[in-house]
């Protein structure tokens, strides 16, 4: 199955890292996607957006046709928003970099948070994407990275790996 | 019986030079390991630089069964030598053999 990753910063040197991290293409915000708060309007008219507007945004901006999928705002979305996001078909992204990003005190909140948003959308059985959304290289991570973390998540391999193709079949 | 370790390969590429011929680094990097896994993980997979292959890439050997767990506290691992860079697991394997082959087709 193949992977691929969404990344948040523009380095030329990041297309010729994707084989070796064991990715397909890695994908840049503002370039392949975009990352917008403000889902709804005249942003939404766009194509290939992701919605990171807060969860009323959000649920309103998952209908249109542009958006392709919802970043959630301080980890957390609510269960309007993950049934929206279930019928529509539209997956919950999840940042793996939000985790590793952190200094040692503050990681365990982080990790307990994300546990939880992986928890709410395993449980609605909600898609997901799994992707780095890292700000620099050094907090990018390679496939066999991303799915140890997801296992460390409670993902299961499979879902893991399906989660991981997901950005391809949506950009 | 011959008692004979089982061990595991695994070729690691960092974000920028590692500077792995200092020896404070590679030590420094085993502590950001250690501080992952924890002391009596770390005990049991005894994770080491098995080679430095060229400025950014050099190969980890730690037990087998813990590979998995060496790549994911290297996920956490986001500095060296007082400079901010990541740790990507490229390839696992049994013998240094093919990841030294695996470095010659990749890089």
């Amino acid at each position: 199955m193949l992977s691929f990753d969404l990344v948040n910063f523009h380095d030329a040197g990041v297309d010729a890292l994707a084989p070796r991290l064991g990715y397909k293409k890695i994908f840049k915000s503002g370039v392949d996607v975009e990352i917008s708060a403000r889902g709804v309007g005249d942003w939404a008219k766009r194509s290939k957006l992701i919605t990171n507007g807060g969860q009323e945004t959000d649920a309103k901006a998952l209908k249109q046709n542009g958006v392709i999928g919802v970043l959630p705002q301080g980890m957390t979305v609510t269960r309007k928003v993950l049934d929206i996001a279930k019928d529509e078909e539209k997956p919950i992204i999840i940042p793996m970099s939000a985790v590793t990003n952190t200094q040692a005190g503050a990681r365990i909140q982080e990790l307990s948070k994300m546990r939880k948003l992986v928890r709410s959308v395993l449980m609605a059985d909600a898609p997901f994407a799994l992707v780095s959304l890292a700000d620099g290289k050094e907090l990018m991570m390679s496939s066999l990275q991303m799915l140890e973390m997801a296992g460390f998540l409670g993902i299961d391999m499979a879902r893991a790996k399906t989660a991981m193709g997901r950005m391809g079949e949506l950009i | 019986m011959i008692f004979r370790k089982k061990l595991r390969y695994v070729l690691v590429e960092a974000s920028a030079d590692a500077r792995m011929a200092d020896p404070r680094n590679p030590e420094e990097l085993k502590a950001g390991v250690r501080a992952f896994l924890g002391e009596l993980q770390y005990f049991k997979a005894n994770p080491q630089i098995a080679a430095v292959l060229s400025s950014n890439v050099f190969v980890m050997v730690v037990n087998r069964g813990y590979e998995r767990s060496l790549a994911l506290a290297l996920a956490f691992v986001k500095g060296l030598g007082g400079r901010r860079m990541g740790f990507y697991t490229i390839k696992t394997s049994g013998t240094i053999r093919s990841i030294k082959a695996t470095f010659g087709q990749v890089y």
